[in-house]
């Protein structure tokens, strides 16, 4: 096994790595500035904006990572549960729930992030709808208890994990040929576009997502079974297993957003706050 | 080219309409509460399972039946159900975020999150429904269907309610003291949810009743009877069900379930472990059967009846069996209350009582406990006990009414024989047997011993006294060892506000002192308030390790003064700073168990930054003598006249205190008194009978033992020994003067008055001994050889005058 050498700049808490393939660099989390309290965060593809919502995921708000300008893009019910950003990352695509007759129905809308122009896609609906972005290349979502992986337009269903339940927050490695998702059982596994190659890299995580080809950050919870006891980032790097928290104990985070492509990662608290870390794997 | 594209995924093609909805119109996500074995699955210990035992109640466990009932119950009325989990293994225990995303992803229409709560003395459903804020439900309707959820849940008549009023609140409105962010599992929700509490585990009898599959499944029925109302479904249970409880109509829980809990109502009765239940049509055909189960619940279900007219037939091997008929509607639950009568001996019979055939006297404590062949019907038996001598007393069953107790309301009477009967009138609890009576008379006699209370024997402070105000001990002494389980509930010290004193546990001690003798030193929490008055209640129901009581309360006041003031024209002969002062001498002590000891304290110093501690342990009851060197540098010299003083930290042991000094070759005692009391106190004698012209200097310190054997082992503890010079004395003056004390001798009878009031009075011999004492203004000095004798008055403000009498 190669020497590990791990660098911490700006590291606020006393984060050890041990023995991995990789020099690791962790920037301390800096508190992103919002005038109110702020969750469920989404990074863009290129990582400059930031798009969050309230606990509960009503309304839509976006923050621009540079000039720190929030905007309020849609304060209606479910906006803020699980938007799409367009592969340009102009756009925002996102539903928005409303109880009819005390049932729920959800719509489809479309935000333009630099008019800030919303235009309905669809109306109220009982039916289920799930949003892709695709560029004519790959895209996977969850359809809970399966994947869907596009591939030039032909979707394949896919239940890598034997005996699984669900899939959660499946994501596209950075270099298009592995899925990182959550079986919330069993553990946060990777696998390849096909369901091949399924391997355990953790017991449990929740919002998994890719910092490198070779390393994801997932948000590791203790609950009794009531209330979140302890919430905090896990670096994982897959080829070795070896772990290591980014937050202190003290620390309970809510949700987390990585874009892979800058290594910025952004995670809320229970409190309502946002923190931007930065992570760089050097090879 | 990048573009999005929108997927319609027909997953749930829903023909969605405004008015009634069918239940197939649901997405319903169920989530069963924690998951696998491990503390946070909230176990319970109960009979007869053991602790942590897979088998027992775990929360975990109820909450997946329920849920897996409730999902069989939608899918079966063809709703959407969804399930958060299907088995109870530690992978089981998701994380809570996960839950909420995986419903939110569903975009179900309701989140329904089974728990039950804890609660030990208290069963009663609760609603938590999700906040935006506190005050503010997520939904308005979250509130409406947490009311019809309560309502149903309520209207399950097996369970015992502790609370009758609908318990429904928001999360973050229960949570708000004790967690940050409400229920975790409804944190994230964007849907109507909810977490149902169904009753309280930590209940005993509810946490049987939560192991039984057919309580779980009607709870699970009343979920889906509430989801049914709160969306106005057209589509209703066309079944109905019959639910009930088979349990002795007489025995207690006690009976077979050894250990005990608060139960109410129906669940402190036994409930019949396989009990045979039949459901029968009109035409006799058996529709259903139940057994029930083996864990103490007597619980049973029919479930789905096809409505109508039915009897329900209860059986069991050790009851008679009983009929009942039913009306069963459809979207209902028929209840039946299903009481039996166990099948009983012909006759009661007195198997065993403590009493009978004893010949030697007994305690006056004595209860009189009969044990019976069976359950005895409470009624009768009292109306058939006599004692004679009459006396004043209760009657208390135990053991599933199969022990009777006569418990005397205060003691038996001393020296008396009894004749205890139970006449034939008791009889068996049977209600089909009215003639289960004693077959003849049961009688016996027994006597009593001839102590029959529990004497308060001495107290510190007494009536009228005082004590150091810095975190004082005061005690109560007994003739007999105490029961101080429950003392603190007997003894109350106020101030003149009614504010009450409290005690520091930790350091207070019951039982301490030797020869049987009880005793109660409290330690009182922080200090008095000096000159205050406190007022000690100590009541009559105080009792001894007999049970024999006080009987009388006793009433008295103290007040609260400061010793540590320092006195006029006093030179520090020895401050007692260092360490090594003093030594134990066993050559010169008598009557010792051990060399008495001294060791220096910073903990009990009164000035400075230490004191002196002496201790010792005497041998026997009396005799005893301790003697400790000086082992000190004081260089101060004591001349006849001077007087000598000392702060002591008394024991309350009654031995009398002696400091020596020596000149030359002299070696003199002189009493600084008895050591009766607790807490500090300014001691001092005037000196004399010292040589003319020698200089005395300090030389060691005695403790003479008092005849009182309440107490061989003990500790004092000395701070600044001073020297007041002859003709410096502020005492003279403050006994002749400010205090105004009289001594007045005549025909040797002493007497002391005084303005302030006498508090004691002490005559001192030559070789500064205490001869006589009294806890009055007057002593009969009748028996003293004639000489000069130094008179001590102790004035009520515990200040101390000196005079010299001449006794003729």
């Amino acid at each position: 096994m190669k020497p590990t050498r791990l660098l911490l700049t700006l590291a606020a808490a006393a984060i050890s790595m041990a023995a991995t393939a990789s020099d690791v660099e962790i920037s301390s989390a800096q508190e992103l500035h919002i005038d109110r309290q702020a969750y469920h965060p989404v990074l863009s593809p290129d990582g400059s904006m930031l798009l969050f919502s309230t606990t509960d995921h009503t309304g839509l708000y976006s923050y621009d990572v540079a000039t720190g300008k929030t905007f309020t893009l849609d304060e209606s019910a479910a906006a803020g549960f699980a938007p799409v950003f367009s592969q340009k990352g102009d756009k925002v695509y996102y539903q928005t729930a409303t109880l009819v007759d005390g049932l729920l129905n959800r719509d489809v809308r479309v935000v333009t992030l630099r008019t800030g122009k919303v235009k309905q896609l669809s109306g109220p609906s009982r039916k289920n709808v799930e949003l892709r972005a695709l560029d004519g290349e790959t895209f996977v979502s969850s359809a809970v208890y399966h994947i869907n992986v596009v591939r030039d337009g032909v979707t394949t269903e896919l239940s890598p994990v034997e005996d699984g339940h669900s899939y959660l927050w499946p994501t596209l490695s950075p270099d298009g040929t592995r899925i990182l998702f959550s079986e919330p059982f069993q553990g946060v596994f990777v696998c390849n576009l096909d369901g091949s190659g399924v391997k355990k890299i953790a017991d449990k995580g929740d919002f998994p997502g890719w910092i490198s080809n070779d390393a994801v950050v997932t948000v590791s919870t203790v609950d009794d079974g009531y209330n979140i006891m302890s919430s905090n980032l896990i670096l994982i790097e897959i080829n070795s297993g070896e772990t290591s928290p980014l937050t202190p104990e003290a620390v309970k985070v809510g949700e987390l957003s990585v874009c892979a492509a800058t290594g910025d990662m952004v995670y809320s608290t229970l409190d309502g706050k946002l923190f931007l870390m930065n992570v760089k794997i050097n090879r | 080219m990048k573009k999005l594209i929108i997927i319609l995924m027909a997953v749930l093609s829903v023909s969605f309409a405004t008015e009634a909805k069918k239940m197939s119109d649901l997405k319903i996500y169920i989530n069963p509460g924690h998951g696998g074995y491990t503390s946070n699955d909230r176990p319970i210990n109960i009979y007869p399972f053991a602790n942590n035992d897979t088998l027992s109640f775990w929360e975990s466990k109820s909450n997946l039946y329920k849920g897996l009932h409730m999902y069989h119950i939608l899918d079966s009325l063809g709703a959407k159900p969804y399930l958060s989990r299907i088995k109870n293994t530690e992978a089981d225990d998701r994380s809570l975020s996960g839950i909420a995303a995986e419903a939110n992803q569903l975009g179900v229409d309701l989140f329904f999150s089974i728990h039950s709560n804890a609660g030990e003395s208290v069963n009663y459903p609760l609603m938590l429904y999700r906040e935006n804020e506190i005050g503010t439900p997520r939904y308005p309707e979250n509130i409406t269907l947490s009311k019809i959820l309560w309502k149903e849940l309520y209207s399950n008549q097996l369970p015992y309610w502790t609370r009758k009023t609908e318990y429904v609140c928001g999360d973050l409105t229960f949570y708000q003291n004790m967690w940050q962010g409400g229920l975790g599992v409804l944190r994230t929700l964007y849907t109507v949810g909810l977490l149902s509490e169904g009753g309280m585990h930590e209940h005993r009898p509810e946490a049987y009743r939560l192991m039984n599959d057919d309580y779980l499944w009607l709870e699970a029925w009343h979920f889906v009877r509430a989801i049914m109302e709160y969306y106005n479904t057209e589509d209703r249970f066309s079944a109905g069900n019959v639910a009930g409880l088979v349990y002795d109509n007489h025995n207690l829980r006690e009976l077979q379930i050894p250990r005990s809990f608060t139960a109410y109502g129906r669940d402190k009765l036994l409930p019949l472990n396989g009990a045979d239940i039949k459901l029968c049509d009109k035409s006799g055909k058996v529709i259903q059967t139940r057994t029930t189960d083996n864990i103490f619940n007597g619980i049973f279900v029919f479930r789905n009846v096809a409505p109508g007219e039915y009897t329900v037939k209860v059986s069991h091997d050790s009851y008679t069996a009983e009929e009942y008929p039913v009306t069963v509607t459809a979207n209902q639950v028929s209840y039946l209350d299903c009481p039996l009568d166990m099948i009983r001996p012909e006759h009661l019979e007195v198997t065993e009582c403590n009493l009978n055939g004893v010949t030697e006297p007994v305690s006056c404590a004595s209860t009189i406990d009969f044990t019976f062949n069976t359950d005895i019907d409470e009624e009768s038996f009292r109306n058939s006990f006599t004692i004679s001598p009459e006396v004043d007393g209760y009657i208390k069953f135990s053991n599933s009414y199969h022990s009777a107790q006569f418990i005397p309301e205060l003691s038996l009477a001393t020296s008396t024989e009894y004749t205890v009967t139970i006449s034939t009138g008791a009889r068996t609890a049977s209600s089909k047997n009215q003639n289960g009576n004693l077959a003849q008379p049961y009688v016996f006699k027994f006597s009593t011993q001839g102590r029959n209370r529990l004497e308060l024997t001495e107290t510190y402070p007494s009536e009228g006294g005082v004590i150091h105000f810095s975190s004082p001990n005061v005690e109560f002494r007994f003739d007999r060892k105490i029961n101080g389980s429950n003392f603190y509930d007997l003894i109350s010290i106020t101030d003149s506000k009614g504010a009450n004193v409290a005690f520091d546990t930790r350091n207070s001690s019951f039982n301490k002192l030797a020869n049987n003798y009880g005793n109660a030193v409290l330690a009182v929490r922080g200090d008095l308030q000096v000159g205050e008055t406190y007022y000690v209640k100590l009541s009559g129901e105080i009792r001894d390790n007999e049970n024999l009581p006080m009987v009388q309360d006793v009433n008295f006041s103290f007040k609260a003064i400061d010793e540590s003031g320092v006195k006029e024209n006093s030179d520090v002969a020895e401050d007692f700073e260092t360490a090594a002062l003093y030594a134990g001498n066993l050559d010169k002590s008598e009557g010792m168990t051990a060399k008495p000891t001294y060791t220096r304290s910073t903990a009990k110093k009164l000035f400075g930054t230490a004191a002196g501690i002496f201790t010792y342990k005497f041998k026997a009851n009396r005799g005893g003598d301790a003697f400790w060197d000086y082992a000190g540098s004081s260089d101060a010299q004591f001349y006849d006249g001077d007087i000598l003083g000392m702060y002591v930290n008394g024991d309350f042991s009654n031995h009398e205190l002696f400091v020596v000094l020596a000149g030359g070759t002299d070696e003199k005692s002189f009493s600084l008194g008895k050591l009766d009391f607790r807490g500090w106190r300014y001691l001092e004698v005037e000196l004399h009978e010292l040589l003319d012209e020698t200089p005395y200097h300090i030389a060691g310190m005695r403790l003479l033992q008092d005849d009182n054997p309440v107490s061989q082992n003990g500790s004092f503890v000395a701070d600044n020994l001073s020297l007041i010079k002859a003709g410096d004395s502020g005492v003279a003056s403050v006994a002749d003067d400010a205090a105004g004390v009289v001594v007045n001798v005549e025909n040797r009878i002493i007497t002391a008055d005084s303005v302030s009031g006498v508090k004691a009075i002490e005559v001192i011999g030559a070789d500064g001994r205490v001869i006589l004492a009294s806890k009055s203004n007057i002593i009969d000095g009748s028996g003293l050889t004639p000489a000069v004798y130094i008179i001590r008055v102790t004035l009520a403000d515990a200040t101390t005058c000196i005079s010299r009498v001449v006794i003729d």
